[in-house]
């Protein structure tokens, strides 16, 4: 019980800010739609009627069935797929494209093969123009530091282990210091064991930098681990199925993952996603 | 068309450090065979030449072919000579970069256009440009310009398919990368798109440099005012066969030479690709 009530006086701390009045990201009656060939009248709906709203500095996991379009959503709310329906709107105001205050970490490193991984981090600071040259050595440095990848900035990204990418694209994402933190599966190509200690990593990052985090996953154990809150969807068209509370105490270490109070977390989810959905 | 089109050497290229001894030993093996297979050649042809068994002047011996390298040198008008076959292929290669480079990558970015484009492009890449000199005589006459315009014609296909081909191949996922950083088309094309194309169009280049020598040589052979090509020409036509292999080793050295100097280059370009 003294569990829990220190993380709700966390999330009241995190409220008591003024955040309960202007949510982060809110989403209203939103609906994705692309054309694809293979779908009925040619059109496919990825998501439909999705209502959410995430608060400032919250930590929120998306789970649901493949296919669900958690992925699409996430891309929306990074501006890179158009909503077709709803309203998604960023501190109140409407999503048009991609922006500064957001960054995306993608499932597949997408490093860019010719650019060291120095130039790799600073890509994003380098196409806003937004940091002198020192400025950005410095920050660069700080995130090679942070994730632990010092003395590798002058390598090429061939020449790193998966898990050292991985890192990379998160430091990527990080430079431009995003107010929102959107990650795709970022763990999903990985084994059990990097797997494991980056989310470690990314915990204490998310820890020291507090900023808000949306992270698509189909784990159920890296939702409990990495959440306040996760959410639910229901497959095709994906829809919000139910909000889960994970009121774990912070700071949080893979260990918890042993307690007794995680794995009724974790058996809520999984009931929640393999309920027959209602015709 | 989607293919590139680039020699096996390109993969070898980028080995890792820590394989470097097991390269190393291979370079020095084909270091050493190397110069055994060309030494038993050379020496074969030598002996049979001086045995008597061929006519001198069908099959010179190598000494002989060598003397006549030297003598070529110091050859009244091999300067007229040189310079001519030297500005022919590098306007010529020039122009074909110039003009294949941004072409190949229009046609690689918009698709359109590649439809448009893709079914001239294969025609005449399928055509031996060579087959146009005569028409290309009478357009440009027996000067430069119809040798600048065959090394073009040479040059221009298998850069412009190579440049295409690269903006192709781009990650989908890097472009998104680029996206979400709010970067614009401009960004786009020049952070990714033009780096991604760089090693396709050296190979492109490298192949334009076989083109462009054989543009040179073979349109000198059909007429010209000077050139290496003409050199050769007159000296089979007076059975100076030395002097003919001569002529032909100098254009073969050149094309040894251009294209190590492409291969080192795409090496350096290439470095961060995946081992």
């Amino acid at each position: 019980m003294s569990r829990s009530s220190a993380a709700r006086s966390a999330t009241n701390a995190a409220t008591a800010t003024g955040d309960e009045i202007s949510p982060h990201l809110v989403a209203r009656g939103v609906g994705i739609q692309y054309p694809s060939p293979d779908a009925e009248g040619g059109v496919f709906t990825a998501v439909d009627g999705v209502d959410l709203e995430v608060r400032h500095g919250e930590f929120v996991v998306v789970v649901g069935p493949s296919g669900c379009g958690k992925t699409t959503f996430l891309h929306s709310v990074a501006g890179l797929i158009p909503t077709t329906s709803g309203e998604l709107l960023l501190s109140g105001t409407p999503i048009r494209g991609p922006g500064p205050e957001r960054a995306l970490v993608f499932q597949q490193p997408s490093l860019l093969p010719w650019r060291t991984v120095r130039r790799n981090v600073s890509y994003g600071p380098d196409l806003q123009g937004t940091l002198g040259r020192a400025e950005l050595r410095e920050r660069v440095d700080d995130l090679l530091r942070l994730v632990g990848l010092e003395g590798f900035g002058n390598r090429f990204p061939s020449t790193l282990s998966g898990g050292m990418q991985q890192r990379v694209n998160l430091a990527r994402a990080l430079a431009v210091e995003p107010e929102l933190l959107l990650l795709d599966e970022p763990f999903a190509a990985l084994d059990a064991q990097t797997r494991e200690r980056m989310q470690a990593e990314l915990l204490q990052i998310w820890e020291q930098l507090g900023m808000t985090a949306i992270f698509v996953t189909h784990d159920i154990k890296e939702a409990v681990l990495l959440a306040d809150r996760v959410l639910v969807f229901t497959a095709g068209p994906g829809r919000v199925k139910t909000w889960i509370d994970v009121d774990l105490p912070r700071p949080r270490k893979p260990e918890a993952s042993r307690e007794e109070a995680f794995h009724s977390l974790e058996d809520r989810i999984w009931d929640e996603l393999h309920q027959t959905p209602t015709p | 068309m989607a293919t590139q089109m680039s020699s096996s050497r390109t993969r070898t290229t980028a080995t890792g450090e820590r394989r470097k001894p097991a390269g190393g030993r291979r370079r020095t093996e084909a270091l050493i065979f190397g110069t055994l297979g060309v030494g038993v050649f050379l020496i074969s042809w030598q002996l049979v030449s001086v045995s008597g068994a061929v006519d001198a002047i069908l099959l010179p011996a190598p000494t002989a072919v060598a003397s006549a390298f030297g003598d070529m040198f110091t050859s009244p008008g091999i300067g007229a000579d040189l310079r001519a076959s030297g500005v022919e292929f590098i306007i010529g290669f020039l122009l074909s970069l110039v003009i294949g480079l941004p072409l190949g990558m229009l046609i690689g970015w918009y698709k359109r256009l590649g439809f448009a484009l893709e079914p001239l492009i294969n025609f005449f890449y399928s055509t031996p440009r060579i087959a146009l000199m005569p028409i290309l005589i009478i357009w440009f006459g027996i000067g430069l310009s119809s040798k600048i315009a065959v090394v073009f014609l040479g040059g221009v296909f298998p850069i412009l398919i190579n440049a295409a081909a690269g903006v192709r191949t781009v990650d989908r996922t890097l472009i998104q990368a680029a996206r979400v950083f709010n970067a614009t088309d401009r960004q786009v094309f020049l952070t990714v798109n033009l780096p991604a194309c760089v090693p396709f169009v050296l190979s492109g280049m490298r192949l334009a440099v076989g083109q462009g020598l054989i543009g040179v040589f073979v349109g000198e052979l059909l007429g010209a005012q000077h050139g290496v090509g003409l050199l050769v020409a007159n000296a089979g036509a007076s059975f100076q066969t030395p002097r003919v292999l001569a002529g032909v080793a100098l254009i073969a050295a050149a094309g040894v030479v251009l294209t190590n100097l492409l291969g080192l280059a795409e090496r350096h370009f290439s470095s961060w690709r995946a081992q």
